[in-house]
């Protein structure tokens, strides 16, 4: 169980780490096209 | 005993090292479009004898620290200092400083919960991105093809010669802490342990600076004339090719730089030329 919740939290923190990174580039990518 | 070339291990090999040098170049244009690189005298030639300086310097600090030092932490520490420089840079193409560390540290603490395979080179791509663009976008691409002819036949001396990259490589490994590819022959032991990661135990090291020395050509020629960054790409995964040939004949540690910079140096080349 606590061995499942590190793998759980460990995931989240790369996963909600990269999404972040990978929406702020995104945004930037548009709103550069858009300038 | 005959060894056969190993489809999957390969693949593995040369999507990892094609996504980071990739990354590198898009790192590489967000960097160049937001400001420009002067280069001075001391980041071109000059900077190609500082680089090496420091590069041997660090070298040599790291042998005498193993023979001193016996314990894990202060390995870990260079190891997590070195990622978060890294992924800094990377981050603070999109966000301001402090948030830049935040999503760092975030990443980070990733690998300390979950220190797996997956994660861990999940880090080292995204690190060594960082790393590599901005070193490369400091050199003109000639001097980085200077400076990789030089590390290539530094690396073969390392590896056949006095034998000391092997030590280092092997001492780090043993410390979980070195900053490579661990590469391993199945898809799902991307989730294996850190801890299971050995000399000698199955796993392929392509290491740090086989990843991040070809990225300083990759940004440089990009920044010169963007073919030519996907051309040395495309050439250095011919590299990795060789090395996977050579490595499958004769399952030995060997020198991955010296395939991967002839590749990347008449793919930059060519790329120039076409």
């Amino acid at each position: 169980m606590k061995h499942k919740m590190r793998v759980m939290i460990g995931t989240g923190f790369v996963v909600a780490a990269l999404t972040v990174f990978a929406l702020a580039m995104l945004s930037q990518t548009i709103m550069r096209a858009f300038r | 005993m005959r060894h056969y070339f190993r489809l999957q291990l390969f693949l593995y090999t040369v999507t990892l090292f094609a996504a980071a040098q990739g990354l590198a170049l898009f790192v590489a244009e967000q960097l160049s479009s937001i400001r420009t690189f002067a280069v001075t005298p001391l980041f071109d030639g000059m900077g190609v004898l500082y680089f090496l300086v420091f590069f041997f310097a660090v070298t040599l600090f790291f042998l005498i620290l193993f023979h001193v030092y016996r314990g894990n932490a202060l390995y870990r520490m260079v190891f997590v200092a070195t990622v978060f420089v890294g992924l800094l840079k990377l981050f603070e193409l999109v966000f301001p400083v402090s948030l830049s560390a935040i999503v760092a540290i975030v990443f980070i603490l990733g690998l300390f919960l979950l220190p797996v395979v997956w994660i861990h080179d999940l880090i080292v791509l995204f690190a060594g991105a960082g790393i590599g663009a901005i070193f490369g976008l400091q050199f003109h691409w000639s001097f980085a093809v200077v400076l990789l002819v030089i590390l290539s036949l530094y690396d073969i001396i390392a590896v056949f010669v006095t034998k000391h990259m092997i030590v280092l490589a092997h001492e780090l490994i043993k410390r979980n802490c070195t900053f490579a590819f661990i590469i391993p022959e199945h898809i799902r032991q991307f989730r294996a342990g850190l801890m299971a990661v050995q000399p000698g135990s199955g796993f392929l090291i392509l290491g740090g600076g086989d990843i991040v020395l070809p990225m300083f050509l990759t940004a440089s020629a990009y920044a010169e004339r963007p073919i030519a960054g996907w051309t040395a790409i495309v050439g250095m995964c011919f590299g990795v090719l060789l090395n996977h040939v050579w490595l499958t004949s004769s399952r030995a540690p060997l020198p991955a730089l010296p395939f991967i910079s002839m590749g990347g140096i008449i793919g930059a080349m060519l790329g120039f030329i076409l």
